[in-house]
């Protein structure tokens, strides 16, 4: 069971086999909680988000299109949870949700040198560019944390977020080009 | 595009998965199941309750339609001379048709009614039963 595919699993949970769940879960777990605790920066709310976002795949899982990827279907579904998190904390201005409040920063978007040494090599990186990453607005981190940290290809993420491929491709370029802004201007 | 930002988000702290985040996970998910089987047994339960009462209730009134009405005759007359019911079977038909009381269809769709609602209520049973059975199994183990 544990060598099944993720669509072999509901499959076989849809027949009946609780097993199956058991093991989807397990499967997609950390990454889903990792993803989600980089989204909120918060381990409580990462936890009732994790739970949530599993609660809602299975109330789901009836309807899954099986010619879909069932990893992007699953972190659709936690981003979304994480996006209504915020709208309902309201820490974040409604607005700033979408990428249109993200600050005019063409002319860093040229730049896609990586960062100068001297800034990766900093003992409080890892600090700095979770502080950094957690400035970006919701929609903007998930892409680049989709496809940095969860390795999943723009087409997926398209996939999974229902946004067009170039919209994604256009988001990550500007949550990049201002994370590497907001880095810089800290270590000044 | 894609490489060059790997060193970066490669530094990002790589957190602990908590040990009881996989149980709180399926015990949320049993608690949402639970639920709605309790849903669906709620409304299986009251739908089969609506159909027996109704049935009960139209009972009398259907059974005294179908001895006043000429139906039981035209049956009888079928069993007694089928060649007279084959020569004019269109007009019997018709007739027959016309004589059938409202009640008793009406006493039909109830009892299909009621075979489902027993049906959906045996079935929201049976899960509701394997569900408990599961999270009692997973909190005991």
């Amino acid at each position: 069971m544990e060598q099944k595919s993720d669509h072999e699993l509901i499959a076989a949970y849809r027949e009946g086999g609780d097993d199956a769940l058991d093991i989807l879960v397990r499967r997609h777990l950390a990454a889903v909680y990792r993803f989600l605790h980089r989204m909120v920066g918060d381990v409580q709310a990462a936890e009732d988000l994790t739970q949530e976002a599993f609660v809602k795949a299975w109330r789901r899982l009836s309807t899954f299109d099986s010619s879909r990827s069932f990893k992007a279907w699953l972190f659709a579904i936690a981003r979304n949870t994480a996006v209504d998190y915020f709208r309902k904390r309201k820490a974040v201005v409604f607005a700033a949700l979408e990428d249109d409040e993200m600050p005019d920063i063409s002319a860093a978007i040229a730049d896609e040198r990586p960062l100068p040494d001297e800034v990766l090599e900093r003992g409080d990186m890892a600090a700095q560019l979770e502080s950094a990453l957690g400035a970006l607005p919701p929609k903007a981190r998930s892409v680049v944390l989709l496809h940095e940290t969860e390795e999943m290809t723009f087409q997926e993420i398209s996939d999974a977020t229902g946004e067009p491929l170039n919209t994604v491709k256009s988001r990550y370029r500007r949550a990049l080009a201002l994370l590497r802004k907001k880095l810089t201007d800290r270590l000044q | 595009m894609d490489t060059d930002h790997r060193p970066l988000l490669s530094r990002l702290p790589f957190p602990e998965t908590p040990p009881s985040l996989y149980e709180r996970v399926m015990h949320a998910i049993d608690r949402a199941r639970t639920s709605r089987l309790r849903a669906r047994f709620a409304l299986a339960v009251s739908g089969f309750v609506v159909s027996i009462g109704a049935a009960v209730a139209s009972w009398s009134a259907v059974w005294t339609e179908l001895r006043e009405s000429s139906f039981v005759d035209f049956v009888r007359l079928a069993a007694s001379d089928p060649d007279i019911v084959f020569m004019n079977a269109k007009d019997l038909l018709l007739g027959l048709a016309e004589t059938i009381p409202l009640g008793t269809v009406l006493l039909v769709l109830l009892v299909a009614f009621c075979g489902v609602g027993v049906a959906a209520f045996a079935d929201a049973w049976r899960d509701l039963r394997r569900t408990r059975f599961i999270h009692y199994s997973s909190i005991t183990n």
